[in-house]
This record gives C-alpha cells, sequence and structure tokens, in this order.
C-alpha cells in the first residue's frame, strides 16, 4: 500500500489508529499485536508472499536472538548474519550475480527474475543490527517478541525507512504512556504528513516528469542534460524526504518517534557534511555497523580512506544489484577519501558558498549513473555536460522554471520538515496549510509514481 | 501598518489547542473529499453513472467517454477509426447502409485503442451488432502504446476504479469545461454537441486546400525527429495481437474495412524521411492478411488519384471533409475500390508507388516555397 493512495488515507490509516487506541488503553499487548497485523496487511497488499517472507525472517531472527540470550556465541550471531545476508542475497543480488557469471565465463545459468520482496533491504539491516546489540548486550532489556515483531514490522517505515535501532524503537512500543492518544502528538503528526505528501505529490511526481523524458531521450544537449541531472536531483530528495516525513508523521500518531533521516542535505559544505545530512539512518548503520568494526579512522589516513570506499561499495550495492550503484558508490567513496585527506593537509578552506555549490554540483552528478539504468545512460548525460556537442537553448515552459525555483527557495531557506514538525504549534495558519496540502495533493493521487526507495 | 502587522500577527500565531485543531483539519478534510466525490458524482462528466441529466451530452474525451457511449447508445452498425474517421456523419452512414450507427472516431489512437472500443462495443451490444466499418490506419499499427490505459479507470469497475473517478484530476477539469459550456451556449463546438456529427471537426468556414496541406507537412517535418513512424515489434504485435483478432473471433459480425484516401504528400514525406518502402510493404501485407477472413470486405483509397491528389478535400496531409467521407461511403456500398484478390492488392502497391514518384518534385518544390516564405 502506498501511503498517498485514498485507500491508506481514507481507509486504511483512520481505521488502524482508531482501532489501535480503543485496544491500547486496556489490552496494550493486543493492540501490539493488532498493529503488527495492520502491517502485516499493509505489505501484503503489494503482493501477499511478501509477508510469508517477512513473517519467516522475523521468526528466524527471533530463534538467533534467542540463541544468543542463551549463550553469547560469536558462531550464533555469524550465522544469524549469513543467513540473513543470504536472504538478501538471493531476493536482491541472485540474477545481478548470475548475469555477471554468465557475462564472464560465458556459461548460460538461467535467470530466476525474482520478485524483489520490498523493503526487504531495510527490514534486513534492522534484524542483522538487533542480533548484534543481542550479542555484544547492548540492549537495555530484553523484549518481548511482540515488542520486537513491531520494530520490524511498524508500517510507517517497513519499506524504505528510517532504519531504526531496537531499542529506540522498542522502548517507546513499552512505554505506557505511549498508548493513550495524544492530540498534541497527533496533531503534529497530520502536519508532518501533510507536508510529506506535498513533497511527493507536488514536487517530486512532477520533477519526474521532467527527469524520466531526459533519461530516456535518444540524445540531449548541454543544457537539456542539466535539467535531466537537476530534476532527478530534486525528485530524489523530495521523494524519499517526503516519504520519511509521512512516517514521521504517521509514527507520531501513534506516539512513536521515528529519527531523523535528512537535515537540509543540499546545504551540505562537503561530502562528509552531506552524508551526515542525508539518509541519517543508513549512515548511522553503516558506521556502526562496518566502517567502525573495519577500524574507522583508528588506523592511519589510508586505512581510513579504504574503509570509506569499502562502506561506500557496500552503500552503493545495498541501493540496488547493478554496477551503476557500485559506480556511485565509488564516486562518493573517492570524494570522501578526497575530502579527509583535502581536510587533513590541505591549507586552505574553501568558503561556504563556493563548498555549497561545489558539494551540491558534485551530488547532483553523482546522481546520473544511480537514476540510469545503463552505462550508455550516464555516458550520454555525462558527455553532453562535459564534452557537449550542441548548446541549444530551449527555455523551460513557466511552470518548470516556477517548479525549479519553488524547490531552490525550499532547499536552501526553509527549515526542514522535521524541525517544523518539532516546532509545530496548532494554528489556524498551520490549518490550513495541512488542509490545503492534503486536498492539492488528492486530486493528483490518480497519477501518483512509487517512491522511488522502494526499490531497495 | 504597523496596526495590520500585528493582526497578521495574532492571526498566524492564533492556536486552537491540538484536540480542537485535530478535529478542524480531520473534519476540513473529510468535508472537502466528502465533497469533491459528491459533485463528481452528481455531474458525472464522462457519465459513468447515468446519462446526463440536467446538461446536453457532449461527444468529447473519447477515450474517457467510451463505456458510456456504447452502453447508451442503440446501434447495430459501428464505425471505428481513428481521426480519419471523424468527419462521416451517422445520418450519411445509416443512409448508405440502412442501418443505425454508431461512430468512435479516436483522435491519435492507436490500434489497441481501437481493439479495445470494438471490445466495448461487442460486450455492449453482443449479438445486436451486425456490421463493422473499419477505417484501417497504417501509422497506428506502428504504436506498441494504448491511450486509453492512462484512464483505465473508466473500462472496469471496483471500488479503486470509482473512487479513481471521482477524484480524477480529469474529472474535474471536465466539470469546469462543462460549466463553462453551460454559461456560454454559443460556444459550444458543433462536433462536440451534435449526435449526427459525434466527434466530427467540420465546421463552417474550416479551411480546406493545397495551403493547409503544405503547412501541416512542414510542421510534420519540423516535429519528425520526435516521432517513431515504424516500428517493426509494434507492428507484428498489432497485426497478430489486435487486428486480426477481431475478425477471427467475431465471425458472425460483417466488416467493411477500409484504408482511409491520405493526401499523397502524406506517402511523399513518408518517401523523404526513408519511411515509405516499409509502410507501403506493411499496407500490402496487412491487406493480403485481410483477404483470407471471409466476413471483411477490403477496400482501398490510398492508391486512388481522385481522393488523394485532390487538395481540396484536405485539411491538412491526411484529414479528408465531410464531402470526401460521403463519397468514400457511396464507395463502400458500390464495391468501387474493392480488393478482391493479392494480384490486386500488388497492383494498388505499384500504383501508389508510382503515384509518390510523380509528386515528389512537385512536394520538394512546395515545401522549398513554403520554407522561403
Amino acid at each position: 500500500m502506498l501511503f498517498p493512495t485514498f485507500t491508506f488515507i481514507l481507509f486504511f490509516l483512520p481505521v488502524t489508529v482508531l482501532l489501535y487506541f480503543l485496544l491500547s488503553g486496556k489490552y496494550p499487548a493486543i493492540a501490539r499485536w493488532f498493529l503488527v497485523a495492520a502491517s502485516f496487511v499493509f505489505y501484503s497488499w503489494f503482493n501477499w508472499s511478501y509477508s510469508l517472507i517477512l513473517a519467516g525472517t522475523l521468526v528466524m531472527n527471533w530463534f538467533f536472538a534467542n540463541l544468543l540470550y542463551m549463550r553469547k556465541s560469536r558462531w550464533i550471531l555469524a550465522l544469524g548474519i549469513l543467513c540473513n545476508v543470504l536472504l538478501l542475497g538471493y531476493f536482491k543480488y541472485y540474477d545481478f550475480f548470475i548475469e555477471n557469471i554468465n557475462a564472464v565465463f560465458g556459461t548460460s545459468f538461467v535467470l530466476k527474475h525474482i520478485l524483489l520482496p520490498l523493503g526487504i533491504s531495510f527490514f534486513t539491516f534492522q534484524q542483522i543490527s538487533f542480533l548484534q546489540l543481542v550479542y555484544s548486550g547492548g540492549l537495555a532489556k530484553r523484549y518481548s517478541f511482540g515488542s520486537y515483531a513491531l520494530f520490524v514490522c511498524f508500517f510507517p517505515q517497513l519499506i524504505a525507512g528510517p532504519i531504526v535501532l531496537p531499542d529506540e524503537m522498542m522502548s517507546q512500543f513499552d512505554d505506557r504512556k505511549n498508548s493513550v492518544f495524544n492530540a498534541s502528538n497527533a496533531a503534529a503528526g497530520l502536519y508532518l504528513f501533510a507536508l510529506g505528501l506535498g513533497k511527493k505529490i507536488l514536487l517530486a511526481d512532477f520533477f519526474a516528469e521532467i527527469a524520466d523524458p531526459g533519461f530516456s531521450a535518444v540524445s540531449c544537449n548541454f543544457f537539456e542534460a542539466w535539467k535531466t541531472v537537476l530534476a532527478y536531483t530534486f525528485q530524489i530528495y523530495f521523494d524519499f524526504s517526503g516519504y520519511c516525513d509521512m512516517a514521521t508523521g504517521i509514527g507520531l500518531i501513534f506516539n512513536i518517534a521515528l529519527p531523523q533521516n535528512f537535515n537540509a542535505p543540499y546545504r551540505s559544505l562537503s561530502i562528509t557534511d552531506f552524508w551526515r545530512r542525508w539518509h541519517m539512518t543508513l549512515g548511522r548503520f553503516l558506521m556502526h555497523g562496518i566502517y567502525i568494526p573495519l577500524g574507522g579512522n583508528r588506523h592511519g589516513n589510508f586505512r581510513t580512506c579504504c574503509n570509506l570506499w569499502i562502506v561506500f561499495l557496500v552503500s552503493g550495492i545495498w541501493h540496488g544489484a547493478g554496477w551503476m550503484f557500485v559506480l556511485w558508490g565509488v564516486m562518493h567513496g573517492a570524494a570522501l577519501s578526497l575530502h579527509r585527506v583535502w581536510s587533513k593537509f590541505g591549507k586552505w578552506q574553501m568558503p561556504a558558498i563556493p563548498a555549497q555549490i561545489l558539494t551540491f554540483l558534485f551530488v547532483a552528478l553523482a546522481w546520473v549513473p544511480f537514476r540510469a539504468e545503463c552505462t550508455q545512460t550516464t555516458m550520454k548525460i555525462y558527455r553532453a555536460i562535459f564534452m557537449p556537442q550542441s548548446f541549444a537553448f530551449r527555455m523551460p515552459d513557466m511552470f518548470q522554471m516556477i517548479l525549479f525555483g519553488i524547490a531552490f527557495i525550499l532547499i536552501l531557506f526553509f527549515p526542514t520538515a522535521y524541525d517544523m514538525g518539532k516546532k509545530f504549534r496548532p494554528t489556524w495558519v498551520n490549518a490550513l496549510v495541512t488542509i490545503a496540502l492534503f486536498v492539492a495533493s488528492m486530486f493528483l493521487f490518480v497519477k501518483v509514481s512509487p517512491f522511488i526507495y522502494f526499490n531497495f | 501598518m504597523k496596526k495590520l502587522w500585528e493582526i497578521l500577527k495574532k492571526i498566524y500565531s492564533a492556536e486552537t489547542g491540538s484536540a480542537g485543531w485535530c478535529k478542524i483539519t480531520v473534519t476540513a478534510i473529510a468535508g472537502i473529499i466528502g465533497g469533491a466525490a459528491l459533485l463528481s458524482y452528481v455531474v458525472d462528466p464522462f457519465y459513468r453513472y447515468r446519462e446526463p441529466f440536467f446538461y446536453n451530452k457532449v461527444y468529447y474525451e473519447i477515450y474517457l467517454t467510451a463505456p458510456a457511449l456504447v452502453r447508451d447508445a442503440d446501434f447495430d452498425l459501428f464505425m471505428l477509426g481513428t481521426s480519419m474517421a471523424r468527419n462521416f456523419f451517422l445520418s450519411d452512414i445509416d443512409e448508405a447502409f440502412g442501418c443505425k450507427s454508431l461512430k468512435f472516431a479516436a483522435s491519435g489512437g492507436t490500434m489497441r485503442d481501437l481493439k479495445k472500443f470494438f471490445d466495448e462495443a461487442v460486450e455492449a451490444k453482443q449479438d445486436s451488432l451486425k456490421r463493422v466499418i473499419f477505417s484501417l490506419d497504417i501509422y497506428p499499427m506502428n504504436k506498441p502504446h494504448a491511450q486509453y490505459e492512462e484512464y483505465d479507470f473508466m473500462y472496469e469497475d471496483g471500488i479503486r476504479q470509482e473512487y479513481r473517478y471521482l477524484f480524477s484530476r480529469k474529472t474535474y477539469s471536465s466539470m469546469i469545461y462543462l460549466i463553462k459550456r453551460k454559461m456560454r451556449p454559443k460556444r459550444i463546438r458543433k462536433h462536440q454537441a451534435d449526435p449526427n456529427r459525434m466527434f466530427a471537426t467540420e465546421y463552417k468556414g474550416k479551411p480546406y486546400g493545397l495551403q493547409e496541406v503544405i503547412k501541416d507537412a512542414y510542421y510534420n517535418q519540423a516535429v519528425h525527429h520526435t516521432q517513431t513512424p515504424y516500428n517493426k515489434a509494434a507492428y507484428e504485435m498489432n497485426l497478430h495481437t489486435q487486428l486480426l483478432p477481431m475478425f477471427d473471433k467475431h465471425p458472425q459480425i460483417r466488416f467493411t474495412v477500409y484504408l482511409p484516401p491520405y493526401h499523397i504528400y502524406t506517402y511523399c514525406q513518408s518517401e523523404e524521411f526513408g519511411e515509405a518502402d516499409m509502410l507501403i510493404r506493411q499496407r500490402s501485407e496487412v491487406m493480403k492478411a485481410l483477404l483470407k477472413r471471409p466476413n471483411v470486405t477490403l477496400h482501398d483509397f490510398q492508391a486512388d488519384p481522385s481522393y488523394v491528389c485532390d487538395h481540396g478535400i484536405f485539411s491538412d496531409v491526411q484529414h479528408f471533409n465531410n464531402a470526401a467521407a460521403r463519397r468514400v461511403l457511396a464507395d463502400l456500398v458500390s464495391g468501387r475500390r474493392q480488393i478482391r484478390s493479392e494480384k490486386e492488392v500488388e497492383l494498388n502497391e505499384q500504383a501508389l508507388r508510382k503515384l509518390i514518384a510523380e509528386n515528389m518534385p512537385q512536394y520538394y518544390r512546395h515545401m522549398q516555397e513554403f520554407r522561403r516564405k
């Protein structure tokens, strides 16, 4: 089920909220299981067989967690992680792996064209982090299976994050205070949801209409290539941060605070800064799950740079089974290493505005392989930008210019939706904004496109 | 000024309390959504629920109104085609064939669109549909997509489709259009209001003739690089899964299929772009396949100089006027230009190639002159 659909907004969300709070006052454990069941309904809406995989991984990881509770064995942890990685590998990377084997060795192994279960990368990462914490004794207490199941399945963050940590979620599920309807949380949640809805429907989907033809065109000139790149840069930001705002908003309605995932990333002054602001929960997971175990920055500059490269290779592959994602990861790994060397040995610090522009341009250009499905498309765009054959300029239409203008203003000068949600006051103006965004988005639901991060 | 600023600040920061805020916001959203749904249901601009009861039926947006039009109309002859079929009037068809007709002329329609319309008509009329006149374009045979799919909610039932209709942007823009028409009835477009003309674009004073043809050819030349006139995979798909099954699955229906006359400059232009040969081959292949169907009568007007070289009947390189449409009807009834054998297909192919070759110098000259202007 998608958030910006009538099914979700008119039926699923109100019914779930109503029944949850009717139950949670007297029967919190039943209410928790009700929310798990609702999350399964939400997940099965795409394809019912997905829910079997989700249920299977839940039971499997709970089994490993219990083994770890009984005996803190490195082998049990390794086996648990391996099972998760193999499952992810099978569903997400099997065809990619076989394709490459066939290409390199000339073999003809049959591709399985496996349908990728939605959000598998997200819930796999969450469950791996749970096993790690059980093993290291890092959890505040021993949680029930109900809390664990809800931590993995909680529908606002099930499909595309934010990637949450066990303690930060399960402690909230267990808190009795959160089982009572809280009007100020609900109001802030509704407001955040409307902001996210507006970002997705009124901005991201329109940018998609500019970006998609640019990527699929046979050829493009210098200006068209830039228009395409910028449109996708805005599309992916508004799409993903819009989704996260909606997820955070729904979480708040249930009195659950989800972690911040975006903090005005296009205002970053360096690529390191960018990764502190973009998909922050993935960065947090990769830092704790890979970068620090590899040694982090404790073994000299060369090892640090190598670790950064490894982290971003994993990040690239995590995003999708394709060489273009690897290229995207390599570009970011290289840029982060370069920035590290520069900030360590460089004697000159770039002023803020050029640094911000340079970071933005790099990030925008790095989105090209991320979006392009193949090398040809990537090269087409890069060639048009760096070795242009034609500078034929066609004025974009008024609507597109307004759209780009609004996006720049929102990205550069507006507070983030997360901050707006935190500072939310139940004013008439905020009510009008919420109503206007809901209603304006409502008329565009018919053509709504899936979130970009659903693919990952 | 300061006072105004104070007032604005007060309004901006006026609070209602969280519970009240939630109630007001949710009620307002629910009210607007409910109101919008009710409005869509009552106005029903594409006649999904009923025939219009407080405004006259408008023949527009064929991809949206098609299911309702076939459902509500009484007909036993169905004329189907792209925009090439638009200037036929129903009274002329009725008179020529002695039937009660309904005409669907889908501008920019692809073969999949036409097949869908045909299926809708068959489903709506079951056994009472006796005859189909099919205006068969070659260009749409090369298009893989279907335009109706954008509005597939009009062709399906179910709660999801209902709300897709009730909240479609198209539904609301059409409601505004209907209100405008109601307020300024003098500006009603005749082809949309007149059930006899139904989708026709013929109106008093519409320009026809060579200048219009050249102007259109010049425009086509400018946008040609954005189009894909020849697509083998789409052609094969359309021929075998869309076109031929129509005839094979309904042996009880008599099909009169004709290749509509394009102005000869259409093919001259294809020749200029190096596509004419492929299109002519497709034409012949389709005709040969149709000859094998016993329930099909086939006519070809594309190699008939009395049509394709008559500048006066065309408003652009392809669309002809009602007078020409009446001539086509008369020819369909009399059997003129009927194709009965593969030999005749080949003769027509040769005739068309000859016509193109003869007209190419004149075509180039006209285009050059227009460019200079």
